[in-house]
């Protein structure tokens, strides 16, 4: 077998597909028995970008990956992950793509160090072991993979996926279970490897993580596509409120109760009152205006669009009502 | 150095760097020899004849049986197979990996266990030592296919062990490792040529150990453990799963098939 090297961060480009985009699922179906999993599910993603995959629990984001990465046979549908089948094409599309399973499966005894020689080698390249240093394993690569944190663990498969060089990472809950530094730390990682050209599709249910870090993302709901688009893009065909929330010095908004154009109070807590409104800039002119009337002093005053996690409850509840 | 390579390495370092795997392939076949070495042959005179190849296929047999398939199960329970097989790692390899490292333990063992069999417990030597060696081979071939067909089919460790003990326990008692087969209830003899351990047995008693063992009856045992071997392998690779929540069940009962060169046997 010819051995390939990988250097750390040299991810120069194996092959040219030229499709712009890296993969394309159509029309995908996949049952369990009676159980319809994925429902006709249809999207691309274009090469060296992002893409988010999110859904409550049981929605089938883990399934529609399983079947793109050739780990479960598709009921129905078309999908091409670089121009291969991963139905057909098994071996091919592992030299091609690199995959982060939820849950990670190595052997307790093996060492990172022969972690990045068992899966580099099987994809046949000498791997190179500084890539741990890069994803801060460094004085960790001969501690038995039982013997590392949930985060170190997390940062190995993520480091053992990519360490061939892939054009395309798969990478399903990729930051569960992990504290905030250690998360902050993976969307880094995440972010680079978008930066030196490779695909990223990951499925996650931390809204939060995919509007800070996808190009593009699709909510899931009962196996099928209730909305697609950049984050901007998903938030804003919702519930177009903005939440104002303000707190003055002698609480002049909380017992004058100024009338805003085109926004509703909807709580007052621990000195501050929140509203909602249509029509931002005007609400807030109008309440700086009022305190300024009252002869009140402003503390704290923030305006907030509505975030991807307001957006996705507002879809889930409206499909759960539809259901 | 390639991936199969750097795997079956790995494999056999396992083996030894584990605790429970070094117990079962060495500490626990070594004790039990210390245990029959001391005891059987004040006991039973003819224990020494058959100490070498009794206690080489006891040790073979328990890495083997009890090792190898539940080690499988563990790996499979686990999802380690499901990250081999996003890596490109072939069930071929995660079939012949574990019986290659499983070799080599059971030779590094057997040597001890024929030394010490030989030079502390006064264990009668085997005459022909190529012979000796082409029988150990198939024997133990035959035992880690076995072990992990059982692997492959258990749908848990439970159903697994239980599997295991059910060829491992009757193995112990009546294949002739502990006693001679002679001395065995002729009404057993059909169960008794159902265990690959009896086989090997008969093979090491008719070409190795110079006894007046039936020649043709070992060179048929020989060929029992010889077609076993393939017809595990080819069990092993068609009922292989990835994953314990396989979506298309397996015919587990398939792996009964295992058993058909040893009833073919009974008819030659």
């Amino acid at each position: 077998m010819q051995e390939r090297h990988s250097t750390c961060w040299n991810y120069a480009r194996r092959k040219s597909v030229n499709n712009q985009y890296a993969l394309e699922v159509r029309s995908l179906v996949k049952d369990y028995g009676k159980h319809r999993a994925v429902d006709n599910l249809s999207f691309s993603v274009s090469k060296g970008t992002i893409f988010g995959l999110l859904g409550p629990n049981g929605a089938g984001k883990t399934t529609a990956l399983e079947c793109i990465e050739g780990l479960r046979d598709r009921t129905s549908g078309e999908i091409s992950v670089l121009g291969i089948d991963p139905a057909a094409h098994n071996g091919a599309l592992y030299r091609t793509i690199g995959v982060q399973l939820q849950t990670s499966g190595i052997p307790g005894m093996m060492t990172p160090r022969d972690a990045m020689h068992f899966f580099g080698r099987y994809h046949g390249i000498i791997p190179d072991t500084a890539l741990l240093d890069r994803f801060g394993l460094g004085g960790k690569k001969d501690v038995p993979y039982a013997s590392l944190s949930v985060g170190q663990k997390r940062r190995l498969s993520l480091a053992a996926a990519s360490a061939h060089s892939p054009d395309i990472l798969f990478l399903d809950e990729p930051t569960a279970g992990l504290d905030v530094e250690s998360r902050l730390e993976l969307h880094t990682l995440i972010r680079e490897m978008r930066d030196v050209g490779k695909t990223v599709v990951m499925a996650t249910h931390d809204m939060a993580e995919a509007e800070n870090l996808c190009d593009e993302l699709a909510i899931i709901i009962n196996g099928r596509i209730a909305v697609i688009g950049t984050p901007s893009q998903v938030t804003a065909a919702g519930d177009k409120r903005t939440t104002i929330t303000v707190s003055t010095e002698n609480g002049s908004v909380i017992h004058g109760k100024p009338e805003l154009p085109g926004a509703a109070q909807v709580s007052i807590k621990d000195g501050y009152v929140q509203y909602q409104s249509h029509d931002p800039g005007a609400s807030v002119v109008k309440l700086l205006a009022f305190i300024e009337e009252q002869h009140d002093v402003l503390v704290d005053l923030r305006v907030e669009r509505p975030s991807l996690e307001q957006r996705f409850m507002e879809i889930t509840k409206n499909k759960e009502t539809a259901a | 150095m390639n991936g199969y390579t750097f795997h079956l390495i790995y494999d056999f370092k396992t083996g030894l760097r584990d605790k429970s795997l070094m117990l079962m392939n060495y500490l626990f076949p070594l004790a039990f020899l210390a245990m029959t070495g001391l005891f059987m042959a004040q006991i039973n005179p003819f224990f020494r004849e058959l100490m070498v190849p009794g206690m080489v296929i006891f040790a073979v047999m328990t890495s083997a049986l009890l090792n190898l398939s539940s080690t499988m199960i563990t790996e499979r329970e686990a999802g380690i197979y499901r990250s081999y097989r996003v890596n490109g790692v072939r069930a071929l390899s995660l079939v012949t990996i574990p019986a290659a490292g499983h070799l080599i333990h059971a030779f590094l063992v057997s040597v001890i266990v024929t030394a010490l069999s030989i030079f502390v417990f006064g264990g009668t030597a085997p005459v022909h030592w190529g012979w000796f060696f082409l029988v150990f081979l198939l024997v133990s071939l035959s035992l880690s296919t076995f072990g992990q067909l059982i692997g492959i089919v258990s749908p848990s460790q439970r159903a697994g062990l239980l599997f295991a003990q059910g060829l491992y326990i009757p193995s112990v008692v009546l294949s002739g490792i502990m006693v001679p087969q002679d001395m065995i209830p002729e009404n057993l003899n059909l169960f008794t040529s159902l265990l690959p351990a009896a086989h090997g047995i008969r093979g090491f008693e008719a070409f190795a150990m110079g006894s007046s063992a039936s020649t043709y009856a070992g060179g048929v045992s020989l060929a029992v453990l010889a077609a076993s071997i393939l017809v595990n392998l080819v069990l092993c690779l068609k009922l292989f799963q990835w994953e314990d929540k396989a979506e298309v069940k397996p015919r587990r009962f398939l792996a009964l098939l295992a058993f058909v060169p040893f009833l073919i046997s009974l008819a030659v």
